[in-house]
């Protein structure tokens, strides 16, 4: 972090006030964020706010149809293509994560978000760690968990609501204080469980060289 | 139809508070939402910028009534601004 993001910019007081409300706002929506499998995580104590993600899709494999399936490639598949069939294995699915929302500075800054791992507390590398996927009719689906924040350097969320969205040189025209009093940690948390839980499906794929996982997006607009 | 009949109770949750205010069911739904956004004090955006979600998360047009959506007595919607995303057109990785 910069010298000048460190700086402290509201005072402590009057955003720890802030930041009590939304955690009772939390509290208060506790059914139904369990019913999404959000749980918060220990006591929230300021400025930190962590709660726990429990994937709900099954995990999905990519298994080579047998010739005499149903399953038959469309006339114009490229030499070499295989058919696939897909099943879901009910026992397996992706990882359950933590998310660490800071709130220092809040509402004056948007809350800040990390991803870590809810057993050790470390932080989630992205090249192992889940992916999160927006769904627009017009634009289709999209990947907004990104690698190496300009500015922090570890993976980011890049949607409207969370400080590493609305901090981004890309983003600088769309500030998070146009939204700050129709946004609030309920409904940021409840866009993180859409892009991350809601939406993507993980698919098991056997590859060359070993499995891949695809994180595929429903269709849900 | 009796008149009591044509009211639903909908609950709309707006950044984490309850709204519950009585529906038509024949009427869009967006009546409903313009009120509870009006009852929220959520009035400095134009209410299409806003969204209505079910519990599993389905986006629910407005337009249609909650007779048509299927909505019950006491039904749960989260009502919450549309977010935007940035990020890079590629559905994996």
């Amino acid at each position: 972090m910069s010298g000048q993001a460190a700086l402290t910019r509201v005072d402590p007081e009057v955003s720890r006030l802030k930041f009590e409300r939304e955690v009772y706002r939390l509290a208060d929506q506790r059914a139904d964020l369990h019913r999404h499998g959000i749980f918060v995580f220990g006591e929230p104590t300021y400025p930190i706010v962590e709660l726990i993600f429990v994937p709900r899709h099954p995990l999905q494999v990519a298994i080579a149809a047998s010739q005499s399936s149903d399953i038959k490639l469309p006339p114009d598949a490229p030499p070499g293509a295989i058919a696939m069939a897909i099943a879901a294995v009910p026992s397996l699915s992706a990882q359950a994560f933590k998310a660490r929302f800071d709130l220092t500075d809040y509402d004056l800054r948007a809350p800040s978000l990390e991803f870590r791992d809810p057993w050790t507390d470390a932080l989630l590398p992205y090249a192992t760690m889940f992916r999160a996927l927006e769904y627009e009719k017009d634009r289709q689906a999209h990947l907004v968990l990104l690698d190496d924040h300009p500015t922090t350097h570890k993976p980011f969320l890049c949607l409207r609501g969370i400080r590493e969205y609305h901090e981004h040189p890309q983003h600088s025209g769309d500030d998070w204080l146009l939204y700050r009093t129709q946004m609030s940690l309920f409904s940021i948390v409840m866009s993180l469980w859409r892009v991350s839980i809601d939406l993507v499906h993980p698919i098991l794929f056997p590859h060359p060289a070993g499995l891949q996982v695809q994180w595929n997006a429903e269709e849900k607009a | 139809m009796a008149k009591k009949d044509q009211k639903v109770r909908l609950t709309f949750i707006i950044n984490g508070q309850d709204y519950p205010l009585e529906a038509n069911v024949n009427a869009p739904l967006m009546e409903a939402v313009q009120r509870a956004l009006a009852e929220s004090d959520n009035t400095g955006r134009a209410p299409d910028e806003w969204e209505v979600r079910d519990t599993s998360g389905v986006l629910l047009e407005n337009h249609r009534t909650p007779k048509d959506l299927g909505l019950n007595e006491g039904a749960r919607l989260f009502l919450s601004l549309r977010v935007g995303a940035g990020g890079v057109d590629q559905s994996r990785s």
